[in-house]
């Protein structure tokens, strides 16, 4: 993924199938934007699921991303990076997506945090030992679920897009500081929060 | 600073987003606090889970789901195209040279079609038709006597002196010779005409139609009209073929 957001923003080479597959797709040719599809539909479809914790919601969001993708493809300039620009798209999408859907009451890390109920003293559990792994995932999806809207997208494509903060930063249209705000909130917030659902478990 | 500050720090730290002037802070401050030292070695544990979560492996077939929806309304919008824009889309670029060549083909055939009326003796050659061409057909006229028309005049001079043909129609339903409404300075000499057979009077009032046996398959002559202007080398001749008129 490192490798796609760091494409060369120069004029597209033939060595650089992703500004291939944009040119020809730019001018109309609808395989050349499968091909286009192929290439990112690895990242549009995790990052959805990610920001929406639902395999139906984010085959849902990912479809509009890339129907959108062909819709304002025009729009995009030679010589700008693709990945950040569909991230942003996508980013976007989930959004509309989770303001549209009817989210059940559920209660917010920010409530658990700030009710004190996950203060606990922080302890080296060994949470790696005591769950398996599906079950951890689960946890994490459900820990990303409850942050809120900014910080759940500032994490996750930080942490698991892996991209540089000051990538970040560019695609969700704000400054690095406070990328790095949200970060650090998200993740305080996750790691209470997977201690407590690990201690309630055990 | 207190450790819920360094909690806040030490969350970037873990992930290596500090600078290096914030991070000896921290690592300086982690030397002497057991608690953030706990707190750091929690948050290494969460974030190697949420790194497992980014680890996990999709099933391709919900990739195919997408791309086929995908894909379907795609192709769907690009059926709603207009043909002009299929033809010459990059997408179908392969297929430019065939439209050139047949775009060649059809000048080339064009052109050959246009020489070879050129070259065919009385094709289509825009032939400018002139009066000149009017006392041979009057020498087919029976009951004729005008003078003939110069060879100098041209079909332009007779149509300005034409009464429009719808006019001349009504005027001139009966069998008789009639005169002409002419501009100033022009004299009618006459308006000659083949008299028809005179109708039987008293007969029928309904005409008689004529059965399909008893038409004669020879075409009545035509209407010839010879005009004069205040030039006596000017003569106009028209002609006006019955058989049409009638019809």
């Amino acid at each position: 993924m490192m490798e796609d957001a760091h494409l060369d923003p120069g004029a597209p080479t033939e060595s650089d199938p992703t500004a291939v597959w944009l040119r020809r797709a730019k001018a109309g040719d609808a395989s050349a934007f499968e091909q286009l599809l192929v290439l990112h539909q690895r990242q549009v479809l995790t990052t959805c699921l990610r920001l929406l914790g639902d395999l139906k919601d984010a085959q849902d969001a990912a479809q509009e991303v890339f129907l959108r993708l062909y819709k304002y493809l025009h729009r995009f300039q030679d010589g700008r990076e693709f990945p950040p620009w569909l991230y942003r798209v996508t980013v976007n999408v989930c959004h509309d997506a989770q303001r549209r859907r009817q989210r059940s009451s559920t209660l917010s890390l920010d409530d658990l945090v700030g009710s004190g109920e996950m203060r606990e003293p922080a302890g080296a559990t060994d949470l790696e030992a005591e769950f398996g792994l599906a079950e951890k995932r689960g946890f994490v999806a459900e820990a990303l679920k409850r942050l809120p809207e900014k910080e759940r997208a500032a994490v996750v494509l930080r942490d698991i897009e892996g991209l540089s903060t000051r990538e970040v930063a560019g695609i969700l249209g704000s400054s690095e500081v406070t990328v790095r705000s949200q970060v650090s909130s998200a993740r305080m917030k996750m790691k209470l929060f997977l201690e407590r659902r690990l201690k309630r478990r055990s | 600073m207190n450790c819920n500050t360094f909690e806040e720090l030490i969350a970037l730290y873990a992930e290596g987003d500090l600078d290096a002037s914030l991070a000896n802070n921290v690592e300086s401050h982690l030397k002497s606090c057991a608690s953030c030292q706990r707190f750091l070695g929690a948050l290494e544990a969460s974030q190697e889970m949420v790194k497992e979560l980014a680890a996990e492996p999709l099933d391709p077939a919900s990739f195919s789901v997408v791309r086929q929806r995908v894909m379907q309304e795609v192709n769907r919008r690009q059926a709603q195209r207009p043909l002009w824009w299929r033809l010459f889309s990059p997408a179908l670029a392969h297929w430019r040279p065939v439209w050139a060549a047949a775009l060649v083909v059809l000048v080339a055939l064009g052109l050959l079609w246009q020489w070879q009326l050129w070259r065919r003796p009385g094709g289509a050659r825009p032939d400018i038709p002139t009066v000149a061409s009017a006392p041979t057909v009057q020498e087919q006229l029976p009951g004729t006597a005008a003078p003939e028309a110069p060879e100098s005049m041209t079909f332009r001079t007779k149509q300005s002196f034409e009464p429009e043909p719808k006019q001349f129609a009504t005027r001139h339903k009966a069998p008789v010779a009639q005169e002409l409404a002419l501009p100033a300075g022009a004299e009618p000499i006459a308006a000659t005409e083949e008299p028809e057979a005179p109708v039987e009077q008293g007969s029928n009032l309904e005409p008689e139609v004529p059965q399909p046996a008893d038409i004669t398959p020879e075409p009545p002559p035509p209407l010839v009209i010879k005009l004069i202007t205040d030039d006596p080398n000017i003569v106009i001749v028209w002609l006006v073929d019955q058989d049409v008129h009638h019809n």
